[in-house]
């Protein structure tokens, strides 16, 4: 696929408002990261599966550190215990859709200009939700 | 081609019967709960600690979703909010509907959809429910359940 043709999103977990971003190599980066945390710290793999489920059911979570709006339409979801997880999404028209994973605790400022990058690239080439 | 996706849609079915994705859901929910009533309420921390009769740094801890909630400290927090606690134990895959009486709309309202049962100033509802019972292999058995409900609207 030619950079500059449509990017692709699908949705996963059995959820209707929530879409994982694929590059043009076919991989979700933040699924990949999402697989190998459920390998290494199921508790903590657990605990943001929850996270989704709520809030595709009710909305955002509730608590502020789990959840946090990072400005011009970027949102970060977040498990910091047992280890480390954010996922960063941007909220569409057609609901949440995730665009980068971290799991790094101190490189929360590359994650977020990661997941710029991929919103913007994402924004530009615009987005087939599958 | 399968991936990374396909491979969690394919397990997620078994990974929410964990404890860990359980108890996590339940903190959500609770915690939704409790901030919606906050902000009906416009109480902040300070004053929700004052009711409580906790320390401050406890009722931020109870608010950042890392607490597992002890049922002395909901308790506390339901009395706190003008809130009921309801805890139950029920059958594998059986989950009962829940109603109660809004004294503020004076109307009967399902708990959690929202959805109006009824309105007006009924001094008692006898409310039937069809539940269902679903069984380990998956089969559902249906059984009708009479309750009754003494909804005292203020």
């Amino acid at each position: 696929m030619s950079e500059g043709s449509r990017l692709r999103a699908r949705r996963g977990f059995g959820h209707t408002r929530i879409w994982w971003l694929f590059n043009d190599n076919g991989n979700c980066q933040p699924a990949s990261v999402f697989a190998a945390l459920r390998e290494r710290n199921k508790a903590t793999f657990d605990k943001m599966l929850a996270i989704l489920d709520y809030t595709e059911r009710a909305g955002p979570p509730p608590y502020p550190n789990q959840y946090k709006p990072l400005g011009a339409g970027l949102f970060e979801f977040k498990v910091s215990k047992p280890a480390m997880l954010r996922l960063y999404a941007e909220a569409t028209k057609s609901g949440w859709l995730i665009v980068y994973a971290g799991t790094s605790k101190k490189g929360q400022s590359h994650d977020i200009e990661e997941a710029r990058k991929r919103q913007r690239e994402a924004r530009e080439r615009g987005c087939d939700f599958e | 081609m399968s991936d990374s996706l396909d491979l969690l849609t394919r397990v997620a079915d078994e990974d929410r019967k964990s404890v860990e994705y359980r108890l996590h859901t339940l903190v959500l929910e609770i915690g939704g709960r409790v901030h919606a009533r906050l902000a009906q309420l416009h109480i902040n921390q300070a004053e929700l600690a004052r009711r409580m009769q906790v320390s401050r740094p406890m009722v931020t801890k109870l608010l950042t979703g890392e607490s597992n909630f002890q049922l002395r400290t909901l308790l506390r927090l339901a009395d706190a909010l003008d809130m009921e606690l309801t805890v139950d134990l029920a059958p594998e895959g059986f989950r009962l509907p829940r109603f109660y009486v809004s004294r503020i709309a004076d109307s009967l309202e399902s708990y959690g959809s929202g959805t109006t049962l009824g309105q007006g100033s009924a001094q008692s509802v006898l409310v039937s429910h069809k539940a269902e019972i679903v069984s380990a292999s998956g089969t559902r058995n249906a059984a009708e359940y009479s309750i009754p409900y003494s909804a005292e609207v203020a």
